[in-house]
């Protein structure tokens, strides 16, 4: 499904700063994988998502998504196959939009943005539908400003409209760092359950240990901008937390 | 009551360029400053087309055009050459200036005993503008409620969920732009048929006075929930307008009129300081 081939990123070249974060890096995702990624600050995990949604420019290699490379795509027209979830859940929404024209507007993706009415009346019911499933009681407040929900609400409605029209992949990159054990327990489960619901290919970054084990079905460690261990299916679900620690304090 | 009605006027000529200074600033979160230049621009238009014979009504619309252009020139300036805010804006309304002198010919130029659209009708001044607001305001609001409306407040809100939506979010910038200047040139062309004469300064500190209106019909109606954003625009420069009008009447001189605009300016951004900080830590995320 998503494919790197000898990706290269150096920041801050020829000064005393220079750090190579990626280096001849690869890794191939198969269609339907939820891959759990972690690793120690400074890994490469950001700069990889940063690299495949085109946030930042690579200086060697080949992104392939579905066998069609995309590496010299714009960051906006890479969007059109991916959804992404950040870390801070405000970056995901109009904070000062209503949480209905936040709906209409993701509603809308892949279609045109012109002076036909910014929301469908008709359409309200479904997403009326979609904030029940969350089961925070957001279905009753559709006219409230995002700017007044709490930060898991956000996070919430982020998730909703990332994952809201056809994606071919998903990035998750600690989408429940910013929230409260409880709510980050929350988002998690609703994560997995739309998973599984519309079969999106999923990449995820977590500090999360337990979610990386509890959820997904392949697990990456990371470090210095290498993936030092790799376990899919039975394999990963074999892995326990003692085994990752141990790996996280050896490497 | 004379100089109510000139304040109302006045007030009603300006609030077509506040709301275009809504637009690039409030809604785009872009401090424009081409505005100084195409409000000249709309009256430079203006003036050479009328003395030319040209409909009045159809000068309004040309100038909204060129106002147009000029907004995209700051955005392209902005978007695709990644200069700065304010330098962009800053540069279109240079450019503008040597432009408006060349359209015209002169730094000043009399339009008396010419057509303009208040004198081929007889009704009063604020009649007819009372109707051309009242056109734009509804105008904007319905464009505020379609999906484009709905893209361009998000990309100044925050341009990543547009990006997310894989759009380009610069084009809509630049849309933006281009639709609060071709306001603000419509304001200019009003304003010199109005007045009967073009000036080359006719624009200096506009960008200023509507930004003060605007702020300050925020600020006052922030927290009624029946007014639109657009009206309070409207009204907040009914308001300033007669601040100055005021400051006149005290024993001002005309001269001070900066002064006072600056001074005016100053104490509704410090009144409505915790606003301008929520703009500002919502961009930091």
């Amino acid at each position: 499904m998503i494919r790197l081939e000898n990706v290269s990123k150096t920041y801050n070249i020829g000064t005393n700063f220079e750090k190579n974060v990626l280096k001849e890096f690869n890794l191939s995702v198969k269609k339907n994988d939820f891959v759990s990624i972690v690793g120690p600050n400074g890994s490469g995990k950001t700069t990889l998502f940063n690299i495949i949604c085109g946030s930042i420019d690579i200086d060697n290699g080949k992104i392939f998504l579905e066998d069609k490379e995309i590496s010299k795509i714009k960051e906006f027209k890479r969007y059109k196959y991916i959804g992404r979830v950040h870390q801070n859940p405000s970056v995901g929404t109009c904070l000062n939009m209503t949480i209905l024209e936040n709906l209409a507007l993701a509603d809308n993706k892949m279609k045109h943005y012109n002076l036909t009415w910014g929301i469908d009346r008709k359409k309200i019911d479904e997403y009326k539908e979609k904030l029940k499933m969350l089961e925070l009681g957001l279905e009753e407040h559709l006219n409230t400003k995002v700017q007044n929900l709490s930060g898991g609400q956000q996070q919430a409605i982020s998730l909703i409209m990332a994952t809201m029209n056809p994606i071919d992949i998903l990035i998750l990159d600690e989408h429940t760092a910013a929230l409260d054990p409880k709510t980050a327990e929350i988002i998690m489960k609703l994560t997995d359950k739309i998973i599984k619901e519309q079969k999106i290919t999923t990449l995820m970054i977590t500090h999360n240990l337990k979610y990386a084990i509890n959820y997904g079905n392949r697990l990456l460690v990371m470090k210095q901008g290498q993936i030092v261990l790799d376990r899919k299916g039975k394999e990963k679900n074999n892995t326990t937390y003692e085994e990752l620690i141990d790996k996280f304090s050896c490497i | 009551m004379n100089i109510l009605i000139g304040v109302i006027e006045q007030g009603l000529i300006y609030a077509i360029a506040a709301l275009g200074i809504y637009i690039t600033y409030k809604i785009l979160d872009f401090p424009d400053l081409t505005a100084d230049g195409s409000f000249v621009l709309g009256a430079a238009i203006t003036s050479s087309l009328i003395i030319n014979g040209v409909n009045p009504l159809i000068c309004i619309f040309i100038s909204g055009i060129f106002g147009f252009l000029a907004g995209i020139t700051t955005g392209i300036i902005h978007v695709k050459f990644k200069v700065r805010d304010l330098l962009a804006g800053i540069i279109t309304m240079m450019a503008l200036y040597s432009i408006n002198l060349r359209i015209v010919g002169k730094a000043n130029v009399t339009l008396m005993n010419m057509n303009d659209i208040f004198n081929m009708l007889n009704v009063p001044v604020v009649m007819i503008m009372i109707v051309i607001v009242l056109i734009i305001k509804i105008l904007l609001d319905l464009y505020f409620k379609t999906k484009s409306g709905y893209l361009l407040k998000a990309v100044g809100n925050n341009p990543n969920v547009v990006i997310s939506l894989a759009r380009n979010d610069g084009n809509i910038k630049i849309l933006g732009l281009a639709i609060g200047n071709s306001l603000v040139a419509i304001s200019g062309s009003l304003l010199c048929q109005q007045q009967g004469f073009f000036e080359i300064t006719m624009g200096n500190g506009v960008m200023v006075m509507s930004l003060a209106s605007v702020i300050i019909g925020l600020t006052i109606f922030k927290n009624i929930k029946y007014i639109s954003d657009t009206t309070s625009v409207i009204i907040g420069n009914i308001l300033y307008k007669g601040c100055v009008s005021l400051a006149l009447l005290i024993g001002f001189e005309a001269s001070d009129i900066k002064l006072i605009t600056a001074t005016l300016f100053l104490v509704v951004l410090i009144t409505s300081r915790n606003k301008i900080f929520e703009i500002r830590e919502r961009r930091k995320t």
